[in-house]
């Protein structure tokens, strides 16, 4: 095949990729049926509130943790890619979760993030929150991303809220792991407070937003038959396969 | 011992348990996520963070006497009966053991695993209340003497009332935000009345959520819940 045929093909691909949510008749967690997180989420606290007080000691906390391990992996956490963030929740989990190993479980991951996303989006965009990297003119842990996101809104917090979807999920597939799920999850929202892209109360609001996506996916026939055949994909592969390290 | 005097002991020995179903859930306590393990610690009062949760104290006093304030004090009252009555509005259904007997038994039990899901962290913690530590009075003053006694953070109610938020949304998906936005306002609440930082009941909702994926994966649970389901189907003609 000639090479500009390949990169044709690539190209569809990827634009089929990024088309990413299926429009069929069955999917029904259209934008409009998600919650509206802006009718029971508080507005976040504006620069001359005491309250913004605790953001930026939040803000002040995280650059002192830019140049530490943790500071490291925050900036992984930033790269929304499944397999990235499925790599740090396999520790968690106990095995290895990839669109290899686990393809239901991706599918359904990238599909209710995504979805959850809008929940969020109509907050974000009616409060309008400048990040803290925008609001202080100072650098983040991750500059190339920095002129992508410099437009959007930053409450609530986007990342904070799939991961803590993410917890969720997984914590139902895996009960008997909770724990070290969840604690997982709370970390990857805390992530976006170090690399500067997020104050702690965008993070606080994503992991509240989070909560009430799930609840309303639990209501959808769809996604109960897609979660149960993750679950059985999941169960069936920690009683096969041989468990990763645990994560540190 | 006749059977006057048996059935009067019965009922001393069931009231001493009091309001809380601790006996009546889907899960054990040891079944049920540790907040200490997955939540930070509550910010101590040398934190910058701190000021947050007194900057929430201060306001809370401003709205004890509104009718805000009222609410807050109704929704102090720990039991299924009390918590569920004040999502009726939200929820568009009267939830009642006789109205609703399927989701009623639900959020009982449910009750009780939020409470086991709030026990170990408490008790780990043992963070003073507001009110305690600042010896003033909440405007709850008949609760005070039970809830110096009980850890701060996390906060049981905001567990509780969000967990309720969170299933009764799942249920009637239509209602989401206005029940989403009841259980919101269940934890702040507490806050109001002065018995709990703000932080304890951020703390609170987010240990409801990982209750809920908890019992998400009970088969027990996942039963009444399809019960309840299909019960409201029934009652709002669907």
């Amino acid at each position: 095949m000639k090479m500009s045929s390949l990169y044709c093909h690539l190209g569809s691909a990827l634009m089929l990729a990024a088309a990413s949510l299926p429009v069929c008749a069955e999917d029904i967690l259209s934008k409009n049926q998600m919650t509206q997180a802006a009718q029971f989420l508080p507005a976040p606290p504006d620069t001359s509130d005491l309250r913004f007080q605790s953001d930026l000691a939040q803000y002040h906390w995280g650059k002192s943790m830019r140049q530490t391990p943790r500071g490291e992996r925050a900036i992984k956490d930033a790269n929304f890619d499944i397999r990235f963030v499925f790599k740090g929740f396999s520790g968690a989990v106990g095995t290895e979760l990839t669109p290899e190993t686990t393809p239901k479980l991706c599918r359904l991951m990238t599909k209710y993030c995504k979805i959850a996303s809008y929940a969020a989006r109509r907050a974000k965009n009616e409060y309008g929150r400048k990040r803290p990297y925008v609001l202080f003119d100072e650098p983040t842990s991750v500059r190339k991303e920095e002129a992508y996101y410099y437009p959007t809104g930053s409450y609530p917090s986007g990342h904070a809220t799939a991961g803590w979807v993410i917890g969720l999920l997984l914590s139902e597939i895996c009960p008997e792991r909770q724990d070290t799920i969840m604690s997982y999850a709370w970390q990857f929202g805390q992530s976006r407070v170090i690399v500067g892209y997020h104050f702690q109360s965008d993070v606080d609001a994503g992991r509240f937003v989070a909560s009430s996506c799930v609840a309303r996916f639990h209501a959808d026939a769809t996604f109960c038959k897609e979660m149960a055949d993750a679950k059985a994909e999941v169960r069936h592969r920690l009683e096969t396969c041989q468990k990763t390290k645990p994560a540190q | 011992m006749n059977h006057t005097s048996t059935l009067l002991f019965l009922a001393m020995a069931l009231s001493i348990g009091g309001q809380e179903a601790r006996g009546d859930s889907f899960l054990t306590r040891d079944d049920m996520p540790n907040a200490v393990n997955y939540l930070p610690v509550y910010p101590y009062t040398d934190d910058t963070r701190y000021l947050d949760d007194w900057v929430q104290y201060s306001w809370g006093k401003t709205v004890r006497n509104t009718t805000r304030g009222q609410q807050a004090v109704a929704d102090a009252i720990y039991s299924v009966s009390s918590i569920s009555k004040g999502f009726n509005a939200a929820f568009g259904m009267t939830i009642s053991s006789s109205n609703t007997p399927e989701l009623y038994k639900l959020l009982t039990k449910a009750l009780g695993d939020c409470s086991n899901g709030t026990y170990v962290a408490k008790n780990y913690y043992m963070r003073k209340r507001p009110f305690d530590y600042y010896g003033e009075s909440s405007a709850t003053p008949n609760d005070e003497a039970s809830l110096r006694k009980n850890g701060s953070y996390p906060s049981g109610h905001t567990t509780a009332g969000w967990t309720f938020a969170l299933l009764l949304a799942e249920i009637n998906p239509a209602r989401q935000d206005t029940i989403l936005s009841r259980g919101y306002q269940y934890g702040q609440s507490r806050v109001i009345v002065g018995v709990h930082y703000q932080s304890d009941v951020t703390a609170g909702r987010l240990v409801a959520s990982a209750v809920v994926a908890r019992l998400h994966a009970d088969a027990a649970f996942m039963e009444q819940l399809k019960k309840a389901k299909a019960e409201f189907a029934a009652k709002s003609g669907m």
